[in-house]
């Protein structure tokens, strides 16, 4: 399999994006720096589309002392003449994930949106922006309605607007079922699973294709010093020790770790890892971990970790003490 | 899910304190179960603050509710006050801002510069301790016992004792049963420690797995420490006597303890007004 980095550069794809700058513009909205890089996992099967966010004592996905650079990662999924994408990225990386895009499908391609964590915005802000620029059919999400729950941008649904209408009332609405597959051209399946490692409801996804775990908001803890990556972590230049790992979970979304019973985590995990052949994992924030070897790494040390966790005190009182503007 | 036709709220739960709002609704074994994303205009004598930006879906009601408070007299809207950053708290911030120009965001707005940043600068973090002067009373900033988002904050009203605990105290109810826009009080037959399982089982992923008894001991002591009068979740409805109602709230709490892990003391289930 080859994997490389690529920075978008053709002509086409300029054009598009200097008109989007222009529309963004003209909305209100800073356009910010554009950065586009995919990262082909198996050539026109699987792309990583990552963008990167500064960690900057600003955002919730890290502790607030971590430094450096995460992307926020879309996945698409190409099968023959259609595509599906997993997660559509913060608002400000709206002209970026919009030109990966046009690099790698026409915008007449039928699209599949699957939004994994519809209670967090990390992963659905472009939403609408992508189903007025593409041929989107419909949208899967983990309950209620995806296409609503998603509309929030006030660039395009002002105050007093009702949500989900103009090009998201034509969209499918369509609810994710653990185990049930969700179908992308003649063939290809992604299979639901149950998240057994996450914060607010989410799914995992199993692609067999490429042997790709996508895991939502677990194994999201590696990131690198400067925006400009790399994504993609392979045994070479794994940033990560068990120590790090363990300070992101507990100073992060996974607080409640410590102390918790989590025999229950550590058999679903494994379970998982038993039963499907894993050669990347593709979280929904942090690097993607490709390699046979490099996974079962990850795979020992998080259940290391967590068997760890249990006979740790627990610190979920003195969280609810946490502050933003001294910790930041 | 989607809104229902019928809606009770806006309602006001005491003086200057209004709910908005509309129920949320899905097929659950046989019946038309009920969750609120709830929002709460505050009015002072000089401002008001609102509570909770809103779920993504229930925006337009929340907004139109908001327009008729304010014809109707209520102060201006300068602050807007979020829990913590997943949609269904904040997911109306970006339109609120457009909407208020003058309207400033606070909370533990993590994120969202990344997310609505043309208003970036109209962005305040808050943490405990801190407070908001309405004009005649104030809005204080405290921790938050029950949390899903680590940097999470609650809300205390210091002139009618309302506090507002965003994802603490979430359960569902029934539609058939007539619960829609009622009270906590009004609903006798309201199974509240089961709605709280379920919605646990849903939201609160992590009650799974921890002993919840400091939690609730950490609870128990912030609503004597306030003396909290009146309870107004986002998710839930609204209790209006919390000294008669708590105990079934920790059962609920409780419902979620793994039965492997003991309870290293007993809270107090007295009323925890003090």
């Amino acid at each position: 399999m080859s994997v490389r980095r690529e920075t978008l550069s053709t002509a086409d794809a300029s054009r598009a994006q200097a008109k989007r700058r222009a529309s963004a513009a003209s909305r209100g909205v800073a356009p910010p720096r554009v950065e586009s890089t995919i990262v082909p996992l198996v050539e026109g099967k699987l792309y990583v589309l990552p963008n990167a966010y500064e960690l900057d004592g600003r955002v919730a996905t890290h502790p607030l002392d971590a430094r450096g650079f995460a992307p926020l990662n879309s996945y698409l999924v190409v099968e023959q003449s259609h595509a599906l994408l997993i997660d559509t990225g913060w608002s400000v990386h709206e002209q970026s994930l919009l030109a990966q895009l046009d690099s790698l499908i026409d915008r007449s391609t039928p699209l599949t949106l699957w939004l994994l964590r519809s209670g967090e915005f990390a992963g659905i802000c472009n939403t609408r922006p992508i189903v007025e620029t593409f041929s989107v059919g419909s949208i899967y999400g983990a309950g209620g309605d995806p296409p609503a729950w998603a509309d929030f941008r006030p660039e395009f649904v002002p105050y007093g607007a009702p949500v989900g209408g103009g090009a998201m009332s034509g969209v499918e609405r369509c609810g994710v079922a653990v185990g049930e597959p969700v179908r992308v051209g003649d063939g290809r399946a992604l299979l639901p699973l149950d998240a057994p490692l996450r914060l607010l409801s989410a799914s995992w996804i199993y692609d067999a294709e490429t042997r790709t775990l996508f895991t939502a908001d677990a194994f999201t803890y590696a990131w690198q010093p400067t925006e400009h990556g790399p994504w993609l972590v392979t045994s070479d230049n794994d940033p990560t020790t068990p120590e790090g790992i363990w300070d992101y979970l507990v100073h992060s979304r996974f607080w409640w770790l410590a102390g918790a019973r989590t025999e229950p985590l550590r058999t679903a995990i494994a379970a998982i890892f038993d039963s499907y052949d894993i050669e990347t994992i593709a979280p929904a924030f942090g690097c993607v971990l490709h390699g046979r070897d490099l996974v079962d790494r990850h795979r020992r040390a998080l259940d290391t970790i967590l068997a760890h966790a249990a006979t740790a005190p627990s610190i979920g009182r003195e969280v609810a003490q946490w502050r933003i503007r001294s910790e930041a | 899910m989607s809104a229902t036709d019928v809606n009770p709220l806006p309602r006001e739960l005491a003086p200057g304190v209004f709910w908005l709002g509309r129920c949320q609704h899905a097929p659950f074994q046989g019946r038309v179960l009920h969750g609120y994303n709830s929002a709460f205009l505050v009015a002072g004598d000089d401002s008001s603050a609102l509570i909770e930006a809103g779920h993504p879906v229930v925006l337009p009601d929340i907004e139109r509710q908001l327009d008729g408070l304010l014809a109707a007299g209520v102060p201006e809207l300068r602050y807007l006050l979020t829990t913590h950053t997943e949609t269904p708290h904040s997911g109306g911030l970006g339109r609120l801002l457009q909407h208020f120009p003058e309207a400033l965001a606070y909370g533990p707005l993590l994120d969202l510069h990344l997310v609505f940043p043309q208003y970036a600068a109209r962005f305040r973090q808050v943490d405990p301790g801190d407070s908001l002067d309405l004009g005649g009373r104030e809005l204080l900033i405290v921790e938050a016992p029950i949390r899903d988002m680590p940097y999470t904050r609650w809300v205390f009203d210091s002139r009618e004792r309302v506090l507002f605990p965003g994802d603490g105290f979430a359960y569902a109810h029934y539609h058939e049963a007539d619960h829609c826009g009622k009270t906590v009080e009004e609903t006798p037959d309201l199974d509240l420690p089961d709605m709280m399982a379920l919605f646990a089982e849903i939201a609160l992923y992590w009650t799974n797995f921890v002993d919840m008894e400091p939690y609730i001991q950490r609870l128990d002591a912030l609503l004597g420490d306030l003396r909290v009068a009146m309870v107004a979740p986002t998710h839930g409805l609204p209790i209006m006597d919390v000294g008669a109602s708590i105990a079934t709230i920790y059962d609920g709490l409780r419902g979620r303890r793994s039965s492997e892990h003991a309870p290293a003391e007993t809270a107090k289930h007295e009323s925890p007004i003090r």
